[in-house]
């Protein structure tokens, strides 16, 4: 196999339906934005891409609006040798799954319904224990009701049973939100984005998953769907500060007012027409209260939900969404929805109530395409190995299993490495950032850079990132409360000291506050110091190894 | 007088074909050129075994056979009209292949099968013309008495009065009738229980179908009795004593197995009833005629590369058992213990499954022989351990032949070698053959497979058989892998030899993509010698039109004990169409040289010896304080000139150096096994009890597996010039 030589059958569709694309081929950007409608980008190193063809990949395409025909004429177009038949009979028969299942509103009842035209179809799913618990009366030979509250979680079970329902049962319209307008124009890519998702306000659009990369603008693509659907519309984010973040945004790009924009937060329970609330303030479980108990009962503060006739629900990071969350979310189906992510990976696997209960992916564009179109920053990622002392080394080789990878972690060599790399970025923004706070303790003390901390009071944390974003000051040392959300465009260079167990999210997040495109067009620098020869370099070799499929150029550098 | 099934004849040669093809085993032992030897268990001109005649007997053809079994010879009319949905082209097929492969033959109008072969034929329940012989003329004449026939004063005339109204519903019926009352109702409970599957009792002799007497009367717990109460009522006159038979108070029973409308047992604790009755009352049919299951071909991807993979697999197999030899507990063992393939699987990375096949394939290639070790214990509690070690003259051979000859030494092992007629080596090669027979490229789905398999050989019809063999046959690259039940390109040259098989995977690509994420993206083509050294750095991710591998941290360490860091460079250097990223570089050298816990002590001096099993024996000697660490290493806290001494006072000498070009090859195989190679002699001691190949024998070549469409027109081409 050599990319070297162009072919313009550039696409290798294996039996187990992963498809290598390769890159070196004249036909490489027709084919991936061809094969990017049916099938999941997998990794993108340098020569060879993977695809996976999933079934939600496939009813994703199916919402999209192709058919089987089509994609098996891409991939057989596109194929440099024979694609198996068990290949184009499985996308046949997944593509034709969805569908033929609807939940639709039913004229005569005025209630929700779930019906097929093939009375089998319909028998089958209905002597499912989990479906038949939440089906009603039986209407017609074709047709059962289904009760309102039951949507979201009817549509999950019929997933699972790998009949995933059309859901046609339309929206309520919410309060309107008058005369809210952008004030910020949007890139190509992300107008492209909002209009896949809005679908010209149609049933058959008003819910989904937008993936885009960190950097590439989600909170703006966010605030255009709300000014598009204008509705009253919930917000919910990872964090106080990404709360901020949202409010900043939307006061500065959007005509929303002041008045208009309500925090519910542990610190503020304040709701307005765009109300911001928190996983962590929606999740906060009353004390005494059972695990089986009802959800609401349990997570009173779940009836925010409730609390407004919304029109739209705005999820941020969907891929980080709590179970109670997911549960909610599963009895307001009647409200569009919006999730904003920069990966469908979950590490949890709930891919499929993701695609059920907020919808199916609408759009997504690679790093790799929008760093090539400069939205978002180049990056270039290195692991910096520095070794133990002798007494550390033996502190390592004694310690029990679990105190392993903290030795490993906060070792004092790591200083000399942040040392070096400080020197050589002198004048650039850096974020160093950890998982040990005594370790960034340490060095925040070493270096003399301010600190912030999941203790950091929310006002100082404020005040530091709008300092960081200014110029005022040039260094930060951040724990992993800054991992999502946060932005700092003019970050051009992080320093990881320290992570969880190799945590492809974590990385992915991380290396996403670097990659705001620069003012002056620059790279940004990701370091991650690892102590060699210990548990640190086998999750870094899982990091290594995610940022490589991602495409991103990966060097070791040793320090003696 | 003229015949009027339609054999085909005068073409003889159609006939054959349709024969061999039922009949595949037959045709394979036709074709092989070993000489038949007849003993009591191969009692046909073929040389066929008996067990695979009834495993390979077609679905239609079992059905003929049992028809002209019970009629003691059979004519066409009668077989259409017991059977009058089935085709009768279907019947004269069945009909032409039993002839032509001769287990039959036409006598005027009459289908009869093989004398020799009426004998054992096993109906599904007695029959009474074949239980004569254990059938008193004394009770016939009873027996014919009772029904009121004249059956003359021999015993063959009252069988044949007999045989005839058993077969008659008319007359049994009205014999019911007029016997004692209950009659009727206990025929009914025998027959019931008898065809239900219930049938079965613990006892030597008893036919199929054989049911307890007890188990027709209702025990009750709180009268122990009361059951023999009921059995003596249904048959006082046996439940009087020896000797005081006078047939009175008769009981139903005794009315049934008097009149031997049941047969019963010597001791009366059993009985069974007739096939000829139960087909005469229409409870059962004699031989229903299976219907041809419709099923349509799919296409399929022939292009597994498994082969390749496959044997580079059992090379480093071989090579981890050298570093972790297996201990068998007896000599007696055939194999190493089943553990020892669970281990080997996790070790390297290959199913368990796949591991078990290709564990039995090195023993019964050589590749691998069990060694006597010294006896443990004395006296009955001796046990006679011996270790399996690979064969370093086997290994070598081995790796010099071509892929395809090794693959193909592989599924010769697999299917059992050509002669064997056990069971399970009888099942795989009529599977096989049910893959040879569907057309090329194409493939069943697994439940029409199954039907289609079952009607060609009722010998393969349970479902767990066939998907085991079809597991192992997809893990092995013949049959491709997925929905569909096909054999790959391989798998159909195996039935033409090894030079087919390495044109269908020997691929002449060498060169690959190797990527930072540490994944290697490998033509499909890839030449076998180069897949086959990828296999030893890196796992298969997938396969299709290309091979998707990725390196893999254990394999990289494992392979460090044989290849330096530089070799393992070098290799993908060399191979990679793509400059090779430094970050694959750097894993392969962390893989390689990792830290490992590793604990240092001082000891005395470290024995080795090429003889694992004669430094065993050294070890005995206390005075030497010698521990054995692993199969030829052992340490001593003496120091090296005292632990000669004191071998010396037993009379073990230490031996010096050796010849230069020996002291290579022993580095090249510690290298390779992680320990000395044996020594460097053309004769390797194996364990006497342990069935294995001669060790010493250079490698056989293998079977083919299964026969061309070539060879079997020669063969029948052959037959038909030795017919006329």
């Amino acid at each position: 196999m050599s990319p070297t030589e162009p072919i313009d059958t550039p696409l290798v569709v294996q039996a187990d339906l992963s498809v290598l694309l390769e890159v070196a081929s004249p036909a490489f950007d027709e084919v991936r934005s061809a094969l990017g409608r049916f099938a999941e980008l997998e990794k993108s190193p340098e020569h060879v891409h993977t695809y996976r063809i999933t079934p939600l990949s496939l009813w994703n395409a199916a919402v999209a609006g192709l058919s089987s025909g089509d994609v098996a004429s891409t991939l057989t177009r596109y194929a440099r040798y024979p694609v198996a038949p068990s290949v184009l009979a499985e996308v046949h028969d997944q593509m034709g799954r969805y569908g033929r299942l609807r939940l639709i509103r039913d004229h005569d009842t005025t209630g929700l319904a779930l019906t097929s035209s093939e009375p089998a179809l319909i028998e089958e799913v209905a002597r499912d224990k989990e479906v038949a618990k939440l089906l009603g009366e039986r209407l017609d030979g074709n047709r059962f009701a289904v009760r309102t509250g039951d949507r979201g979680v009817l549509k999950q079970a019929l997933l699972r049973l790998g009949w995933p329902a059309s859901d046609e049962a339309g929206y309520d319209e919410g309060a309107e939100l008058a005369g809210v307008e952008m004030t910020a124009e949007l890139r190509s890519y992300q107008a492209d984005a909002v209009a896949a998702w809005w679908h010209d306000g149609s049933e058959a659009g008003g819910n989904g998953v937008l993936a885009l990369p960190c950097g590439a603008g989600k909170t703006i693509i966010g605030l255009a769907s709300m000014a598009t659907a204008a509705c009253h519309t919930l917000i919910v984010v990872t964090s106080v500060s990404s709360a901020h973040q949202w409010r900043r945004e939307l006061l500065d790009k959007t005509s929303l007012t002041d008045d208009q924009i309500g925090e519910y937060s542990g610190q503020r329970k304040d709701i307005r027409p765009v109300t911001i609330a928190t996983y962590q303030v929606l999740t906060w479980a009353k004390r005494g209260v059972p695990k089986d108990a009802d959800i609401f009962e349990r997570h009173p503060n779940l009836e925010l939900f409730d609390a407004q006739n919304w029109g739209l629900v705005v999820y941020d990071e969907v891929h980080l969404l709590p179970a109670p969350v997911f549960r909610a979310t599963a009895r307001i189906q009647a409200i569009r929805r919006l999730g904003l992510t920069a990966t469908l990976v979950r590490e949890d696997g709930n891919e499929g109530d993701v695609f059920s209960l907020i919808g199916p992916k609408r759009f997504d564009a690679p790093w790799k395409e929008l760093e090539a179109l400069g939205w978002v920053a180049p990056a270039t990622c290195t692991e910096v190995r520095v070794s133990l002392t002798d007494e550390q080394r033996m502190s390592y080789a004694v310690a029990e299993p679990e105190e392993r990878h903290r030795i490993a972690a906060t070792t004092p060599s790591k200083l000399v490495a942040l040392d070096a790399l400080l020197a050589r970025h002198e004048g650039d923004r850096v974020l160093i950032i950890g998982q040990f706070l005594d370790q960034l303790e340490r060095v925040a003390e070493r270096i003399g850079a301010p600190i912030v901390t999941g203790k950091t009071p929310q006002k100082a944390r404020d005040l530091l990132f709008e300092q960081f974003r200014s110029g005022e000051i040039d260094t930060l040392v951040v724990s992993k409360v800054a991992n999502f959300s946060i932005d700092l465009p003019e970050a051009n260079v992080a320093i990881q000291m320290s992570g969880q167990f190799g945590s492809r999210q974590e990385e992915a997040q991380r290396l996403g506050r670097i990659m705001r495109p620069k003012a002056d067009g620059g790279t940004a620098s990701f370091y991650t110091v690892v102590a060699a020869e210990t548990v640190e370099q086998t999750f870094a070799l899982n990091r290594q190894r995610f940022l490589a499929e991602q495409g991103y150029s990966y060097q070791i550098v040793d320090v003696v | 007088m003229a015949t009027d099934w339609d054999l085909g004849s005068p073409h003889l040669a159609e006939m054959l074909e349709t024969a061999y093809e039922a009949f595949p085993l037959s045709a394979e032992r036709l074709a092989s050129s070993g000489k038949h030897e007849p003993n009591r268990k191969d009692v046909f001109p073929q040389g066929v075994p008996m067990s695979e005649l009834f495993e390979s007997l077609s679905g239609p053809a079992a059905a003929l056979l049992q028809l002209a079994c019970y009629h003691d010879g059979v004519t066409r009319q009668v077989v259409i009209a017991e059977s009058p949905d089935v085709d009768p082209a279907d019947i004269d097929r069945a009909a032409r292949e039993l002839v032509a492969s001769e287990y039959a033959s036409v006598d005027g109008k009459a289908f009869r099968i093989r004398p020799d072969l009426d004998e054992i034929m096993s109906p599904p329940f007695p029959l009474f013309r074949l239980a004569l012989k254990g059938i008193t003329s004394d009770r016939l004449a009873t027996a014919c008495r009772l029904w009121g026939v004249d059956g003359g004063t021999t015993k063959a005339g009252r069988a044949a009065a007999l045989a005839q109204i058993l077969r008659d519903p008319v007359r049994l019926r009205e014999g019911l009738a007029s016997t004692v009352p209950g009659t009727a109702e206990v025929l009914d409970r025998v027959i019931q229980l008898s065809t239900s599957g219930f049938g079965f009792v613990d006892e030597r002799d008893a036919p199929r179908g054989a049911i307890s007497v007890y188990d027709l009367v209702d025990e009750d717990p709180k009268d122990p009795m009361a059951g023999y109460r009921a059995l003596a009522a249904l048959r006082p006159a046996n439940s009087r004593a020896y000797g005081r038979q006078q047939y009175v108070d008769r009981g139903p029973l005794d009315e049934l197995t008097d009149r031997l409308i049941l047969g019963s047992h010597q001791w009366g604790d059993a009985v069974w009833p007739w096939l000829d009755v139960l087909v005469a009352l229409g409870r059962v049919e004699v031989a229903p005629w299976p219907v041809a299951p419709a099923a349509q071909p799919a296409e399929i991807d022939t292009s597994s590369r498994a082969a390749a993979t496959t044997v580079a697999a059992l090379l480093e197999l071989v090579e981890h058992l050298g570093r972790h030899p297996p201990e068998g507990k007896k000599s007696g063992d055939r194999r190493p213990p089943v553990k020892t393939w669970r281990t080997a699987a996790k070790a390297i990375g290959i199913d368990t499954a796949l591991a078990e096949v290709l564990g039995d394939a090195a023993v019964d290639v050589g590749l691998i022989y069990a060694a006597q070790m010294p006896v443990r214990g004395r006296g009955r509690s001796a046990e006679h351990p011996v270790s399996w070690r690979p064969n370093p003259l086997r290994v070598e051979e081995f790796a010099a032949r071509t892929t395809g000859q090794n693959w193909l030494a592989v599924l010769d092992s697999w299917v059992g070698g050509a002669g064997s007629s056990d069971c399970s080596s009888i099942r795989r090669r009529l599977l096989l053959s049910v893959l040879g027979s569907l057309p090329e490229g194409t493939g069943l789905g697994r439940a029409d497979f199954g039907r289609v398999a079952a009607h060609r050989h009722t010998g393969i019809s349970g479902s767990v058989d066939v998907d085991e063999m079809l597991r192992d046959l997809v893990a092995l690259g013949a049959v491709a892998a997925g929905g569909i039940v096909g054999l790959t390109a391989a798998g159909r040259a195996a039935a033409t030899g090894a030079e087919a098989i390495d044109a269908v995977v020997g691929g002449t690509e060498t060169s690959f993509v190797v990527q930072p994420d540490h994944s290697v993206i490998a033509p499909g083509d890839l030449a076998p010698a180069v897949a086959a050294q990828l296999r030893r750095y890196a796992d298969l991710e997938s396969e299709g039109g290309a091979t998707v591998w990725r390196l893999a941290r254990s394999r990289l360490a494992r392979a460090s004990s044989a290849v330096d860091v530089d070799e393992v460079v070098d290799f993908f250097a060399r191979h990679s169409s793509v400059p090779l990223p430094d970050v694959v570089e750097r894993f392969i050298s962390d893989s390689m040289s990792g830290a490992s816990p590793v604990s240092v002590e001082t000891v005395g001096c470290v024995v080795t010896c090429a003889d694992p099993i004669a430094l065993a024996d050294a070890s005995r000697y206390k005075a030497a304080k010698l521990t054995v660490l692993a199969p030829g290493v052992a340490t001593s806290s003496l120091p090296a000139t005292k632990v000669v001494e004191v071998l010396a006072r037993q009379g073990v000498v230490l031996s010096g150096g050796e010849a230069p070009e020996t002291v290579k090859r022993d580095a090249d195989f510690a290298r390779r096994y992680g320990r000395p190679a044996p020594a460097p002699t053309d004769v390797i001691d194996s364990a006497w009890g342990v069935q294995q190949p001669d060790p010493n024998r250079p490698l056989r070549l293998p079977h083919t597996v299964g026969l061309t469409g070539e060879q079997r027109s020669a063969l029948v081409d052959k037959r038909a010039r030795g017919a006329t």
